[in-house]
């Protein structure tokens, strides 16, 4: 067979990802996975997340081809359900044995406990979010190649534990670390094809909009009071409206900073991940992230709430706008995937309603 | 001309793709040609018009026909919903109504069941039940042969047949009071140590008496088993709402008509409701954030405003002498006063 292409390969860098839904396209998905969800009282949640991301992702094109999403409902909602059985009894006998401690008088004990399934909790959180990643990958098709990651996670669990008790421990100041010393740890542990991530994100960047965040409720004393506080020297009490306005004004300030915090992370741990001979950026400014945040909120709010289902949607078109790839694909070297597609189906990351990335 | 990847490299191959006798022939422009039976692939969508294959046991396999598809090669690939296979099955106009019908029917259960369960519960799972739950106290059980009797004689005067009821004070720092499984009611020392006379107290244990004569304790065991159960696990947020709904309603109607025996017992026995008016009132003036945490039976009451109000409304006119004597209240606010025991 000799009219196969044996390299992809593209130079301008915003043409390597395109992403082709069109909202109306999407809607009738919206709507019947909405309609399922509520009359199988949630059960249909499963399938309707593997709706979406097979439309999501047969829309996708990187390069010269679509990607595919391979994932079932019907292996998520298994994944799920082993979970349950697994982590469901022995939550309920830590909750109930926490609550007789409790009634028996004997309270340090049973914040000692309370205390240590806490951080149980907390590690579990890591090593779902480390799974999540890794069912992604597994199921993420391009040209007939699925990613993966090494298996396990636990390792990664208790990292993501240790890492978040010391980045918030300095008053909040090494957050910045932990956040992308879990980022690199997380990626550096998968690979598509072949080949495997390389993150190397550093906190360089990051330092200064992160005091912003941390300094942010300072700044709403220094800007904010003095402003309430002149209301009430040149006249009367400060009326509702200026309380009112102030105290959205604090909000929005902190959103800001925060939004800003986040929109140079992201670009960091991205513009700082390679894959074999491909290198990533990402794109979206404050101004972006603060135009998807509202847009979501208007969505939600404007339709009572029916319309987050098109949450999903607009998150991976805005991250597929902003994402950014530089390299050649050599398809003859891109060979399957050595990891297996096995694995829990993020069960431990539905089980606690947490995403991927 | 189709797309075909093999799954071993990325490569892409342009075949052409026909149909002939159940069999998919694949050809390429070298004159290569290889027939597949279609029972050996599987769809795995029709997403943008035209179909994609796999091949189980060939990871990665997939042939891409673009539109238009050549009839002969689509159908011998069934046209499925997508819906997911046990709604396509169904179809999805009759999956809505299966299932809004299914689910309708497991929330009426859900709601209606522990009402009908609880008479069905055996005393001794019952006790098992509340041992597990709250054991002894760790032995604060307040003992005082004089405060124990004060207590009895409230008791029996708000419900003359309270002879199977066990009430008892314990020395835990929460001003509350709880009906427990097995007809046991405990009240916590600081009630009665910020009570302002025997009164109020008498409205807020006439409350809980009622709590173990209506069932409603049992009612909650069942509950918390049952749809609890069905929320925290397989409902996700759509039967957490659910829950959280059935649960609010469940025990505010269940509080509604504990005030309700409290009012009849308080009258029946000529003791004030005025007292317990107050006490609503204090509570609704507090920070209601006294409670333990986790104790179900024990959270979500109403409103103590609006508690308040009806207690004062139940008030009016009507004959009234104090719930116990000065020296049985006296003996009473003392009863934690010795050494506690099991």
């Amino acid at each position: 067979m000799n009219m196969a292409a044996h390299d992809a390969g593209f130079d301008t860098p915003d043409s390597a990802f395109v992403f082709t839904g069109r909202w109306r396209e999407f809607l009738p998905i919206a709507v019947t996975n909405l309609l399922l969800t509520i009359v199988t009282l949630g059960i249909y949640r499963f399938w309707a997340t593997t709706r979406t991301r097979r439309y999501l992702w047969a829309n996708t094109q990187f390069i010269d081809d679509r990607l595919e999403w391979a994932g079932t409902g019907g292996e998520m909602f298994r994944g799920f359900l082993v979970v349950l059985l697994l982590f469901v009894p022995a939550l309920l006998i830590v909750q109930s044995g926490i609550e007789a401690l409790a009634m028996r008088g004997e309270l340090a004990l049973a914040g000692l406990i309370a205390v240590i399934a806490y951080a149980g909790l907390i590690m579990l959180v890591g090593v779902a979010r480390y799974r999540a990643l890794r069912y992604r990958l597994s199921r993420t098709y391009w040209h007939g190649i699925h990613g993966g990651g090494t298996s396990g996670g636990w390792g990664y669990g208790a990292s993501y534990l240790a890492k978040s008790l010391l980045g918030a421990l300095p008053l909040g100041l090494a957050i910045p670390w932990s956040m992308t010393a879990l980022w690199n740890e997380r990626w550096n542990a998968m690979g598509f094809g072949p080949h495997r991530f390389a993150a190397e994100a550093s906190t360089t960047g990051l330092m200064g909009r992160w005091l912003l965040v941390l300094a942010s409720p300072v700044l709403v004393v220094l800007f904010l009071v003095p402003m309430l506080g002149l209301g009430a020297v040149a006249g009367a009490t400060p009326s509702p409206v200026t309380a009112v306005f102030a105290v959205l004004l604090a909000y929005a300030l902190i959103a800001l900073l925060g939004a800003g915090y986040y929109a140079a992370f992201m670009r960091e741990v991205i513009g700082n991940l390679a894959l074999g001979p491909l290198r990533f950026t990402f794109t979206a400014r404050t101004a972006d992230w603060i135009r998807l945040f509202l847009g979501h909120a208007l969505l939600v709010i404007g339709t009572l709430g029916l319309g987050a289902g098109f949450i999903a949607y607009r998150n991976w078109a805005f991250f597929i706008r902003h994402l950014e790839a530089m390299g050649h694909v050599d398809l003859d070297a891109l060979t399957q995937s050595p990891d297996a597609t096995g694995g829990d189906a993020e069960g431990l990351a539905t089980a606690f309603d947490i995403g991927a990335i | 001309m189709a797309a075909l990847y093999d799954g071993q490299t990325g490569v892409r191959r342009d075949v052409e793709v026909t149909a002939a006798d159940g069999m998919l022939l694949l050809s390429d422009a070298s004159g290569g040609c290889k027939a597949i039976p279609a029972g050996e692939l599987r769809l795995v969508d029709r997403q943008t018009g035209g179909i994609t294959l796999m091949r189980p046991g060939h990871d990665g396999w997939r042939l891409r026909v673009p539109p238009p598809v050549d009839p002969a090669v689509d159908g011998l690939f069934p046209r499925r919903h997508g819906y997911g296979r046990w709604i396509d099955r169904i179809g999805p106009g009759r999956a809505l109504l299966v299932f809004a019908a299914l689910s309708a029917g497991v929330v009426a259960l859900g709601f209606y069941a522990p009402v009908l369960l609880a008479p069905l519960i055996p005393e001794s799972v019952e006790r098992a039940y509340g041992n597990a739950m709250v054991g002894d106290f760790g032995g604060h059980f307040c003992r005082s042969a004089k405060g124990e009797q004060a207590l009895a004689r409230l008791v029996a005067r708000l419900d003359p047949g309270a002879g199977d009821l066990r009430v008892r004070v314990v020395d835990l720092p929460v001003a509350n009071a709880a009906a427990l499984p097995a007809r046991q009611i405990v009240i916590f020392a600081p009630l009665i140590r910020d009570a302002a006379g025997p009164d109020e107290l008498a409205g807020v244990l006439a409350h809980e008496i009622a709590h173990v004569r209506r069932r409603h304790v049992t009612q909650a065991m069942v509950r918390q088993l049952g749809l609890g159960m069905f929320a925290a696990t397989l409902g996700g947020s759509v039967g957490g709402n659910l829950d959280g709904l059935a649960q609010l309603s469940f025990t505010r109607a269940a509080e509604r008509e504990a005030d309700d025996d409290a009012m009849a017992m308080l009258a029946r026995a000529q003791i004030s409701p005025l007292a317990t008016a107050r006490f609503f009132d204090r509570v609704a003036g507090e920070d209601a954030t006294t409670s333990l945490p986790g104790m179900t039976y024990l959270s979500t009451h109403p409103d103590p405003a609006g508690r308040a109000a009806r207690f004062r409304r139940a008030g009016a006119g009507a004959p009234a002498s104090p719930a116990l004597s000065a020296r049985d209240w006296q003996a009473l606010r003392r009863i934690c006063d010795g050494p506690p025991t099991g």
